[in-house]
């Protein structure tokens, strides 16, 4: 009866933690002392090897969303709600970065922390469908109804990823076109592309450390509020069952004195 | 600002994010397992 | 009775409680009216390029009209509860779905047909061309789609007049950046691409109404 809360002791969890441990330590000695400096970026250029892999876990994140969204509709089994919302949430962390991130590298690159292009708009809206993910599940009382309308965002958010892309895409070039510089060109020298790979790899195992850790947090949250619930049930109970005692008891006395 | 500032800002600011982020896990665990404690307590008084 | 009478039914229903109550459409059209007078003083509207601006000005008032009546109408009927006895009704939820969101349309495209030739008459713009019908048909089937779905979700919610607008911009965003390009390029008469434009509005009508279809009965069912 009693809700459980097995926080960091699993076997999976300690294993995320070293593996990611391990693996970012690698990575960040790749990304500064390994792999060349860019020879038209200059330093700023590393950005990229944060900036591209937290992009990549951000769309990670919301694929899982959606997946986690259409079986909860499906099964209604609500291990599958607390995979999705989890998700969601170290997504919405790793977004926002993104954007932060993407920004602080165009302003010495492009000239402008922000460029209306494909990719940075349909990042940004991202963020803000998922924003609305977490306002909606936080203004419905009703646990049950919360989820199955967030599922329905999380399902619908997803889909239109790929639609305000290219929609954006099509306004840009219908419009007057930005003097973008694309970085880098296709021609990345190899140890700048193993240190992109070490990086995708440490946040990888980052992301599903955060997921997990957060998946124990919000099961013990759920066991807790089922658990207040059927104490307060059962206290409701007894006390119905006193008053009907006492309301008998009051009786017999009365019966007993008449 | 020069070109490594930036380089700086951004790594600075995303890790600020990560142990910001993993502190409010860690608490939130911290508490939740006090609670579960303190119901398990109650429960079963003899265990202790 | 045939899918297609039943959806009838609906609209009909809501119709009527619209002629009887005038609740929706005559807030929806003053506002929309006063959303483009104001956007006079905002932009200018009055010099060449006032053809970008005036569609922008235009979909931005029908946007928010939309989001004051679709907020609205579901309010009124769960004031009333109605809806509740809607769903009671033994019909496909998808046909309630279909029903809501073309008494949706009707109101809106009624604010529309108002608008439209005070807009031109303002702004001296060429409004009368079939084209810009299209357009505006294609952008509202869009915009209601979404919007009946989430001014349902949003309705249930502590927050209603905020979750609508939260939840529709951000994931609408395709059907304003075509139905804007898209009225742009008709009312400056350059029609060279303008079909892509509303090939690409019909087939974000189409995704969007599919989806919503498909999961309003998760929505309602209780």
């Amino acid at each position: 009866m009693s809700p459980g809360g097995r926080f960091g002791g699993s076997l999976t969890g300690i294993g995320l933690a070293i593996g990611t441990g391990v693996t970012m330590i690698v990575a960040l000695y790749m990304m500064f002392l390994y792999a060349p400096q860019d020879s038209m970026q200059g330093p700023v250029q590393r950005v990229f090897y944060l900036h591209l892999p937290m992009a990549w876990i951000a769309y990670l994140a919301f694929f899982i969303v959606f997946v986690a969204s259409i079986a909860y509709l499906v099964k209604r089994n609500r291990r599958w709600d607390q995979i999705a919302r989890s998700s969601a949430e170290v997504g919405l962390v790793f977004t926002t970065l993104v954007i932060i991130t993407g920004s602080l590298w165009g302003r010495p690159i492009w000239g402008t922390f922000w460029e209306w292009d494909a990719r940075l708009t349909t990042t940004l809206i991202l963020w803000f469908i998922y924003l609305g993910y977490f306002m909606i599940r936080a203004y419905i009382s009703d646990q049950e109804r919360a989820m199955r309308y967030a599922a329905v965002v999380g399902i619908i958010g997803f889909i239109d990823v790929p639609i305000i892309h290219m929609s954006v895409r099509w306004w840009r070039t219908l419009h007057p076109e930005p003097i973008v510089t694309q970085s880098g060109g296709p021609a990345m020298p190899d140890s700048m592309i193993y240190t992109l790979s070490v990086s995708m790899l440490a946040f990888t195992l980052f992301f599903f450390y955060l997921v997990y850790q957060k998946m124990l947090i919000e099961q013990a949250k759920d066991e807790l509020a089922d658990y207040s619930l059927a104490m307060a049930d059962a206290e409701a109970d007894a006390r119905t069952n006193q008053a009907i005692q006492q309301h008998a008891d009051e009786k017999s006395t009365k019966g007993v004195t008449a | 600002m020069d070109n490594e500032t930036y380089l700086f800002l951004a790594f600075g600011i995303s890790w600020l994010v990560f142990a910001v982020y993993l502190w409010s896990i860690n608490s939130q665990a911290q508490s939740l397992t006090e609670e579960v404690k303190a119901i398990k307590v109650e429960e079963h008084p003899e265990d202790r | 009775m045939r899918n297609v009478d039943k959806i009838l039914a609906i609209v009909w229903k809501d119709l009527l409680t619209e002629v009887r109550s005038r609740e929706l459409v005559i807030g929806m059209l003053v506002f929309s009216m006063l959303t483009i007078v104001t956007f006079n003083f905002a932009f200018d509207l009055t010099g060449v390029e006032r053809a970008p601006s005036g569609a922008g000005a235009l979909w931005v008032a029908f946007i928010f009209a939309s989001l004051l009546g679709l907020g609205r109408a579901v309010a009124l009927e769960r004031d009333k509860g109605s809806f509740d006895g809607l769903l009671l009704v033994p019909v496909d939820r998808g046909m309630i779905y279909l029903g809501k969101l073309l008494g949706n349309v009707i109101f809106i495209t009624a604010v529309q047909l108002v608008t439209i030739p005070v807009f031109g008459a303002l702004f001296d713009l060429p409004v009368y061309q079939p084209m810009l019908f299209v357009v505006l048909f294609l952008g509202t089937l869009g915009i209601a789609g979404l919007g009946t779905l989430f001014s349902i979700m949003a309705a249930s919610t502590r927050a209603r007049e905020v979750m609508l607008p939260v939840l529709l911009f951000p994931v609408a965003l395709p059907v304003v950046i075509s139905t804007v390009r898209a009225t742009t390029l008709v009312l400056t008469d350059r029609t060279e691409s303008l079909m892509q434009w509303v090939n690409l509005l019909a087939a974000f009508d189409a995704i969007f109404l599919t989806i919503a279809f498909l999961v309003f009965d998760r929505v309602v069912e209780d």
